[in-house]
């Protein structure tokens, strides 16, 4: 299972590269918005000694920041796991409706079991978990259908979106406003309960990535080399749902950036998922990072928030893949 | 290590309603080359399915050195049989070697690297197949024939005296089939590996076997050598046709027309 040594050195000075803008990215998100500093003021606050507007985003934008990296790492290694896993290179948990699950078993925990606050993302993943088993069930004919999962997936979606919605129409009445989600106002705590799932999921997703490599083979041939095909779907399937799940709970559904960022990561890699996972996790933490900075920038005093942003970018890219998909088909 | 010996008892399979296999038992022989034959949809793919744990019988065992598969682990079961199924897929960008060392997996864990009898046993399944000097290329440039030896050495890696495969010719040029099945008979001439096929042709079971099993309905019509069991009454029982069988010295074919 050796990859090749130039295929190695180039994902790793690609992984490098992207370390490397996700670091100036992550300065530039510290220091552009309405508090203005200077580097030196912000080099000098963060790590010397305190200054007030610093301080100042330290508490604000600080742990946007790092959200927006974790969750966009999350997504993204969540958006490669579903797609081989289904093997369907259009599989997106926002689209085909896990998100959305996660969402709403959130919402009803924050609506009506506040105290749980802290488990939301555990309760999160229920919620998706039951998406997910929902969509294999009705999807599934004997195989699954690229396009059939999608159009199943985009009916549960709109399921999930409905009671998402249906629930905040009940609950308004009685005091409860729909949880905050986006990126914005995000807090210290808001880092630490996301931060626990990456350090759990993350990890776990390297570990997973050679059995990954497997499943790009017929899943007969996967059984002839001594593996459980099936087994090793569902353990892929589920570290990606609990990715986007923990994501979710934390940030609310963002389409497409798991769609995307795989692709744009095997156009640089290749298909190898040892190379391919870091890739996607440094990669999709750029992005998210980049869409919430543009967001804020843009519009400014007005913020756009990352999700709208990747749905605008992420719909036409969505409909290319599409049409690609249907001329292989018809070949 | 000496051939393993299959056998096949009473098997019964069923699509939900529909009875595929029904009471199927034949003994295969050690160290040849064994075709099953029969008409589209008489079970055969089906019943290389239930030999190899893809699928599990209704009824029947199949024993594998007297022991039933059914109680053998997939990856143990992995060390003694490989198969070559009719479908395979691989990422484009796949070298070939990447893929030959796949078929190290049954004995590998994935949190080591690879060893020396990794290394080795890759090296010779690429010789054996011919491939070694393509050994880097990407399996997205490789010829219809160059692929289905890729994963034929891919099956061979896994070091196993007994090799499954599920029509190993069908989509390939004529060209390619003549090279594929002179090297499975190769495979068990010089390295004493028993094979068992399933092949789709007619002529090619009757050129390439030491021994032909004809499926009709689901169960053995007839075993032997092919010079015995085909025959005129025996391909029209199978495919309900009436052809001539033709002889050569020792070849026996027969003319579709």
């Amino acid at each position: 299972m050796k990859t090749t040594g130039r295929q190695l050195l180039t994902g790793a000075l690609v992984c490098a590269a992207l370390a490397g803008l996700t670091a100036l990215l992550f300065f530039a998100a510290l220091k552009i918005g309405s508090i203005s500093v200077t580097w030196t003021q912000l080099w000098r606050g963060l790590f010397v000694a305190y200054d007030a507007r610093v301080a100042a985003i330290h508490d604000l934008r600080f742990p946007r920041v790092i959200i927006a990296l974790l969750a966009g790492g999350m997504l993204a290694v969540s958006g490669l796991f579903l797609q081989s896993a289904l093997k369907n290179p259009l599989a997106d948990p926002g689209i085909i409706g896990i998100a959305g699950g996660a969402a709403f078993t959130a919402a009803v925990v924050a609506a009506f079991f506040p105290m749980l606050y802290f488990s939301k993302p555990i309760f999160a993943f229920i919620g998706g978990i039951l998406a997910f088993l929902l969509i294999y069930r009705l999807a599934w004919k004997g195989s699954l259908d690229p396009v059939r999962v999608i159009l199943v997936g985009v009916a549960v979606s709109a399921v999930f979106a409905g009671l998402s919605a249906a629930l905040f129409g009940m609950s308004s009445s009685g005091g409860v406003s729909p949880p905050v989600s986006g990126l914005s106002q995000r807090s210290w705590s808001d880092v630490r309960q996301l931060a626990v799932y990456a350090a759990g999921g993350l990890p776990a997703a390297l570990l997973l990535a050679p059995a990954c490599n497997l499943l790009t083979l017929e899943d007969r041939t996967v059984r002839g080399l001594g593996v459980n095909a099936d087994l090793l779907r569902g353990l892929v399937s589920a570290a990606a749902v609990l990715l986007v799940s923990a994501a979710t709970a934390i940030i609310g559904v963002v389409g497409f950036l798991a769609l995307i960022t795989p692709h744009m990561a095997r156009r640089l890699v290749g298909s190898d998922h040892r190379i391919l996972t870091p890739c996607c996790i440094l990669l999709g933490a750029f992005i998210l990072l980049a869409a919430d900075t543009l967001g804020r920038v843009l519009a400014a005093p007005a913020e756009i928030s990352a999700a709208v942003l990747m749905n605008v970018l992420g719909g036409p890219f969505f409909i290319i893949l599409l049409q690609r998909g249907q001329r292989v088909g018809r070949s | 290590m000496a051939a393993h010996r299959l056998q096949v008892e009473n098997l019964s399979f069923a699509y939900g309603e529909t009875a595929v296999l029904r009471g199927v038992s034949f003994t295969v022989r050690p160290g040849a080359v064994t075709t099953l034959m029969g008409a589209n949809a008489c079970g055969k793919t089906t019943l290389l399915l239930v030999m190899t744990k893809n699928l599990k019988p209704d009824a029947g065992r199949v024993l594998l050195d007297g022991r039933d598969i059914a109680a053998l682990r997939l990856r143990d079961f992995a060390r003694r049989a490989a198969v070559v199924h009719q479908k395979n897929t691989a990422p484009d960008d796949l070298s070939v070697e990447q893929l030959v060392f796949y078929g190290r997996t049954p004995y590998g864990s994935p949190f080591r690297g690879r060893s020396a009898e990794d290394e080795t046993r890759v090296a010779l399944a690429m010789a054996a197949t011919g491939i070694t000097d393509i050994a880097r290329q990407p399996m997205g440039t490789l010829s219809g024939g160059q692929r289905q030896r890729a994963f034929i050495a891919m099956a061979l890696a896994q070091d196993t005296k007994l090799l499954f495969l599920d029509e190993p010719t069908t989509f390939l040029d004529i060209r390619y089939q003549v090279e594929t099945l002179r090297l499975i008979r190769a495979l068990n001439a010089e390295r004493g590996i028993t094979i068992l096929m399933v092949l789709h042709d007619i002529n090619q079971a009757a050129l390439y076997s030491d021994e032909v099993i004809a499926l009709k309905d689901g169960a053995v019509l007839t075993q032997g050598p092919p010079r015995e069991v085909i025959t005129e009454e025996t391909v029209f029982a199978v495919y309900g046709v009436r052809l001539p069988v033709r002889a050569d010295g020792e070849r026996i074919w027969v003319l579709p027309a």
